[in-house]
Formats: C-alpha cells, sequence, structure tokens
C-alpha cells in the first residue's frame, strides 16, 4: 500500500533554512501527499482514541447521545411553556434543535478536539518526525465518529415526531465536506496557537459558547434585520444550518448567498490555515 | 513564546527569518558542525549534558529546522529516539504495537509481516493481549524497541535508549544493533564511553554546541573525558585517622601522576590512628572518571596487618604491574578500622592517575597476559 522502500532510497532530504518557504502548486501537491503517505497514521491514532476512550466507560457510546438530547429536552420545555418565545421552525422542534446540535457539536467539539489535539500528544510531537496535521485529522475524526453514531438518534426522533424528511436529505454530504474543511482549517490554526500560547485554548472555549447562541440552533434564523444579517449571513456556521434545515424540510435553498459564503470561507480558511501551519511546524516542536 | 510569534509572523510574512542575530536570551545549540557519513559507518556524538546532541539529532530527524547551513540526507530515516511512541495505557501490547509501527512509518502490511518476530523479540508473548498500563516499566520499554528494531532504515539514529531494561535484554539490544549497522549510517548518542568505543566508527566531540574534533573513538572518548573538572577530593570518616604527605612513585621513584601501562606504582602516605585502635586497615580503590569503581587494594585481602600504636607511621603500598586502560582515573583511600566495618577516614578523590599507553582498550583493567601460538 505504501510507497514501496526502494523507492524511498533514492530519495534525498536536505534540511536548511527557510527551504520549507517555496510556493506554487507543488507546496500544496507535497502537503497533499504527505497526508496520504500517512492515512495509515491518521486511522489507527483515531481509532486508538475512540476505543481507548470506551474501554472504561459503561455507558460507552450513550455519553455522545447525552448532550444533544438534554439540550434538545430543556429547549423543547422552555419552547413548550413559552418561557422564552421561539418562533415556528421549518421543521418539528426537537427535530431541529437535534439537527443543529449534530453540526454545532461537529463544529465545536471538532474544534476544541483540534485544538488541543498538538499539547495533548506529548513527546510524540518533539520526538518523532511525522506531519502533525495527522493529529488534528484524527482529532477531528473522533468528532466525525461521534457525529456518525448520533445517526441513528436522529432516526428514531424523525420516527417520534412523525417528520418524513425530504429526498434532498442526500445531499447532505455537500454541508458536512466544506464544513470538515472549515473545521480543519480552523483547528489547524487554533492548534498551532494553542501549543504556543495556552490561553487560545481558553479563549476558544467562551467564543464558541457565543457562537453557539449567534447562531440558528435553539431558535429559526431571523428574518428581519438587521439580526438576519449578524446570525445568518456572517456567521459561517450559520450557512451551513439553514442549508441543512432547507435540505431536510424545505428540498431547495431559502438562502444559497449565506452557503455559498459559507462555503467560499471554509475553503479560504482550508488554503490559509493548512499553509501558515505547514510553514510553521519545525518551530512548533521548538516551542512546545 | 513571544519569539515564537515573531517567527510565525516574520515566516508568514515571508521576511528573512534570523539568519546570523541572536535575540536577548538565545543562544546556539548546535553550531559549526560538519560532517560526512557513509553506508555502514557509525559516528558517537558524544559530550556533556546540554551539549547539543540531542538538538543536533533532532535536526537530522527533520524536527527542528537549521536556522543556517544544511543537513543532506539519503534514504530511509529511522529513529530510536523514544520507544514505545504512541502507546496508549488502556489498549493491549497488540494494538499499540500497530499504533507504534504507524508512528514509525511501517505500513499495515508490514507490520503484520514482522508481527510475531517484533513479539518474538519482545519476550512478551504471554502479555500480548494485556493493556500495557499493566506492563511493568522495563515491558513497555521492551515492546518499543522491539517494534522499533524492527525498522530498516537507511539512517539510523540512536539516542540513548538501550540503557534499559535488564542485561539480558541489554545484550540482545545491542546484538541486533550491530546487526542493523551492516546494513545503514548510524548516529548513535551515548554518555556510556564502553558503547560507543564497541559501536563507533568515529566520534564527534560536542561541547557546548560547538564541534570539538572529528576523530577515532579513542581519541574522542580521550578527549570527552578532559571536558570535565577533576574530581574534588572529599574526606569523611570519623576522624579518627589523617594522611598526609600522600604520593605516588614511579619505577625511578620520582613522584607523578602519570604511569605508564604495566608500570610499577608505590603509593606512600603518613598515617596517624588514634591510640585506641590496635590495628587498622587500608583500602585504596580506582575509579573512572565518571566514578565507576574498577579495582581495589587492601591490606586485609593481601595479609598485611598493620599496627598502631598512636604514633605516626609511613605506609607503602607497590602495586607493580599496573594493567590499568589507558586514561584518567582517581584513586580513593579508606582506612578501616580492625572489623573492616567503621570509616576512620575516607579520601574520596585522594590522588588523579594518569595512565598512558600506546592503545586504547574497551574495558578499564587490560590484563598484560602472556599469549603463545602453537603452529599445527
Amino acid at each position: 500500500m505504501q510507497t514501496p522502500v526502494t523507492e524511498k532510497k533514492s530519495l534525498v532530504r536536505t534540511y536548511e533554512p527557510n527551504s520549507i518557504r517555496n510556493t506554487g502548486i507543488h507546496v500544496w501537491i507535497d502537503m497533499v501527499s504527505e497526508l496520504v503517505e500517512y492515512r495509515e497514521l491518521i486511522w489507527r491514532l483515531m481509532v486508538r482514541d475512540i476505543s481507548a476512550r470506551y474501554r472504561q466507560s459503561v455507558l460507552g457510546v450513550f455519553w455522545s447521545f447525552l448532550t444533544p438530547l438534554f439540550i434538545m429536552g430543556i429547549f423543547v420545555v422552555v419552547k413548550n411553556n413559552r418561557i422564552i418565545p421561539i418562533g415556528d421552525t421549518a421543521l418539528p422542534y426537537p427535530a431541529y434543535v437535534f439537527i443543529g446540535q449534530m453540526v454545532w457539536l461537529l463544529f465545536s467539539q471538532g474544534l476544541t478536539s483540534a485544538a488541543n489535539s498538538l499539547i495533548s500528544s506529548g513527546s510524540l510531537l518533539a520526538k518523532i518526525n511525522f506531519p502533525k496535521e495527522v493529529l488534528i485529522i484524527s482529532a477531528i475524526g473522533q468528532t466525525i465518529f461521534d457525529f456518525i453514531i448520533r445517526i441513528p438518534l436522529l432516526i428514531i426522533i424523525f420516527l417520534w415526531v412523525g417528520f418524513i424528511p425530504k429526498l434532498t436529505i442526500l445531499l447532505i454530504p455537500l454541508i458536512l465536506m466544506p464544513l470538515l474543511l472549515l473545521i480543519f482549517g480552523l483547528g489547524l490554526l487554533l492548534a498551532m496557537f494553542n501549543a504556543l500560547i495556552r490561553d487560545v485554548g481558553n479563549a476558544l472555549n467562551i467564543l464558541l459558547s457565543v457562537l453557539m447562541f449567534a447562531s440558528p440552533i435553539l431558535y429559526p434564523p431571523p428574518a428581519t434585520w438587521p439580526l438576519n444579517f449578524w446570525i445568518n449571513d456572517i456567521n459561517p456556521v450559520s450557512g451551513f444550518l439553514i442549508a441543512a434545515y432547507d435540505l431536510i424540510a424545505v428540498g431547495y435553498l431559502t438562502n444559497s448567498g449565506a452557503y455559498l459564503y459559507a462555503v467560499i470561507f471554509s475553503v479560504f480558511m482550508l488554503f490559509v490555515g493548512w499553509r501558515i501551519f505547514h510553514l510553521i511546524e519545525p518551530k512548533i516542536a521548538e516551542r512546545i | 513564546m513571544l519569539y515564537g510569534v515573531e517567527d510565525i509572523i516574520k515566516n508568514v510574512l515571508s521576511l528573512d527569518a534570523k539568519e546570523t542575530n541572536l535575540r536577548p536570551g538565545e543562544f546556539w545549540a548546535v553550531d559549526g558542525v560538519s560532517f560526512e557519513l557513509r553506508r555502514g559507518e557509525c559516528i558517537g556524538l558524544i559530550g556533556p549534558n546540554g551539549s547539543g546532541k540531542s538538538t543536533l539529532l533532532k535536526m537530522l530527524n527533520g524536527i527542528l529546522m537549521p536556522d543556517r547551513g544544511s543537513i543532506e540526507i539519503k534514504g530511509r530515516v529511522g529513529a530510536l529516539i523514544e520507544l514505545g511512541a504512541g502507546f496508549h495505557p488502556m489498549l493491549t501490547g497488540r494494538e499499540n504495537i500497530y499504533i507504534n509501527g504507524s508512528i514509525l512509518g511501517f505500513s499495515k502490511k508490514e507490520i503484520e509481516q514482522k508481527f510475531d518476530a517484533i513479539v518474538a523479540f519482545s519476550e512478551l508473548a504471554d502479555f500480548i493481549d494485556t493493556p500495557v498500563k499493566h506492563y511493568s516499566s522495563g515491558m513497555y520499554v521492551r515492546l518499543g524497541f522491539a517494534v522499533a528494531a524492527h525498522m530498516e532504515p537507511d539512517v539510523l539514529l540512536i539516542d540513548e535508549v538501550l540503557a534499559v531494561g535488564d542485561v539480558g535484554f541489554r545484550a540482545k539490544c545491542y546484538v541486533k544493533i550491530a546487526e542493523k549497522m551492516k546494513n545503514c549510517t548510524v548516529v548513535f548518542v551515548s554518555h556510556h564511553m564502553p558503547q560507543v568505543a564497541k559501536l563507533c566508527t568515529k566520534v564527534l566531540v560536542l561541547d557546548h554546541g560547538k564541534g570539538l574534533s572529528i576523530s577515532d573513538p579513542s581519541r574522542g572518548i580521550e578527549q570527552y573525558n578532559s571536558l570535565f573538572p577533576d574530581t574534588q577530593l572529599t574526606i569523611a570518616g570519623t576522624g579518627d585517622a589523617h594522611i598526609e604527605n600522600l604520593r605516588l612513585l614511579n619505577a625511578q621513584n620520582m613522584a607523578t601522576d602519570t604511569f605508564m601501562y604495566t608500570e610499577g606504582m608505590c603509593i606512600m602516605f603518613d598515617v596517624q590512628v588514634a591510640g585506641n585502635y590496635e590495628e587498622f586497615l587500608v583500602s585504596i580503590t580506582f575509579m573512572t572518571a565518571d566514578t565507576n569503581l574498577i579495582a581495589q587494594c587492601h591490606s586485609k585481602y593481601n595479609n598485611t596487618i598493620l599496627t598502631n600504636s598512636g604514633k605516626r607511621s609511613t605506609v607503602s603500598v607497590t602495586i607493580q604491574n599496573l594493567t590499568l586502560n589507558p586514561g584518567t582515573y582517581y584513586m580513593n583511600v579508606i582506612i578501616f578500622d580492625k572489623s573492616n566495618m567503621k570509616h576512620l577516614l575516607w579520601m574520596f578523590g585522594a590522588k588523579k592517575v594518569i595512565i598512558k599507553g600506546d592503545f586504547l582498550g574497551g574495558a578499564p583493567i587490560q590484563f598484560n597476559a602472556v599469549w603463545k601460538q602453537i603452529q599445527q
């Protein structure tokens, strides 16, 4: 599966100051092929962390269900008792909150575990030579795993509220793929800065809780100015959230502008984050 | 921390990074070190703590980038720097072999092929399905070494990891490394000079980041030993005995600290022991620069009775054939009471002894044997 040893033997490596500063398309080809070469390791580390997490736990995967279920439960009570007036949503409210939570948790837990991935890897970082992106991807991989095991629960909720999703639900990967790119791009930056300055990790937690309430997860996307601009259009996660609700409940995109913006933003973050990370990689081992 | 941020910004903006200028508080961890190494050669990096050995190794491994100069490496690099990298305590030995293997760059197929050999080498077949958190630290390291030992690199970097495990396993590690050395280039970092003398074809001595010399192992090790200050004289014991005029005499009866290999040595000193001791014993021990005891002569073991009346006397101890390996040693003098239990005087590092010779052996004692060959 891997490059044969004979091919590697002819390889001459040169380490020089600024040798990683090359520009152009071949840098990106190198970066991608490096990751492809290390896909085995990404998978191993991901499986390692997932199986270690469940090895000594009785409730096991149920822990992944609890957060979204609790949030859903609380807000269903809040809405039904009109403690906070929450407008009508495109699909039954419990399903709406649960979908929102699934997407949001993918984003927030992905970022959090990516941000901690470098510092928690310990001596691995300073002593073994491998592309450090591997650690971030495998950390994000764990939250993808969590996302996947929540799917059966979502189906149960659909059955419970008697909701039949539109066929366009099959297009959901078009939302998840760019969202994952966004998580990867931001995760690289966060992991790197968190390794240098630990304040980043703390700041991230606060920022994420603010961002959660600034995203249409617990309430429908606002329709009036200026809230609709700030919440629906500027926040890239909203673009994906709204598109997800649309694909599941409406069948077409009601706010394709926000979705398009989110996709472009994500791709941009991926390029910026990955490039900076790659440039800084040797410095991280120095400074951690 | 702020330098890190500064470096990031400079790198991202493609500004010229620090070339030769050091910012306050910075220093060159490795500077002005050049060497070339071919397949089948092994270079030993030796030097005091903090001399830049590990930093150099990390640069060779591609973890750190040099700020000036360049490193060119042909072939696959394998590092025996961290044993058991990525081991997770909750997972079994079997699972951890796969994880560690992937980290070291094995493909799944390679690990599967080598799995049995790895387990056999580690001698942990009975515990392979036990979570490694239940392993002893020795077992843990054995498993780590077993995986690492099955790499097939062109360039092998080794950082002192061999100082682990029990005697039997350590010997096994040596054999494995010697085996690997045939097919690859080895960079070996160690503080254990006999290892260096045994494995390396040349030696680079580092001190404060500067490369002092590249030479054959014997000369390199000599230079390494000369980097350390002389062992300070330390006096302990009950204080019931005193020594004065401690001197070493050579065959010509001259006081000196330098002797030729197999030359005779006479140790003389004036001793005064408190009157309530009827007899006393003298032990003279020799130790290497790193304070390992290697030789001893003891009045009791040599069937000599030293009597005491409380008055000063002169003791001379003659060693006819000094068969220490050329190098620097320190002598300790200890005076015991008759029971050989109570230290009346303990002079640690009482004298420095330099042995000269036209060879440098791998062991501290070099017997001067009589050799014969009978032609058939």
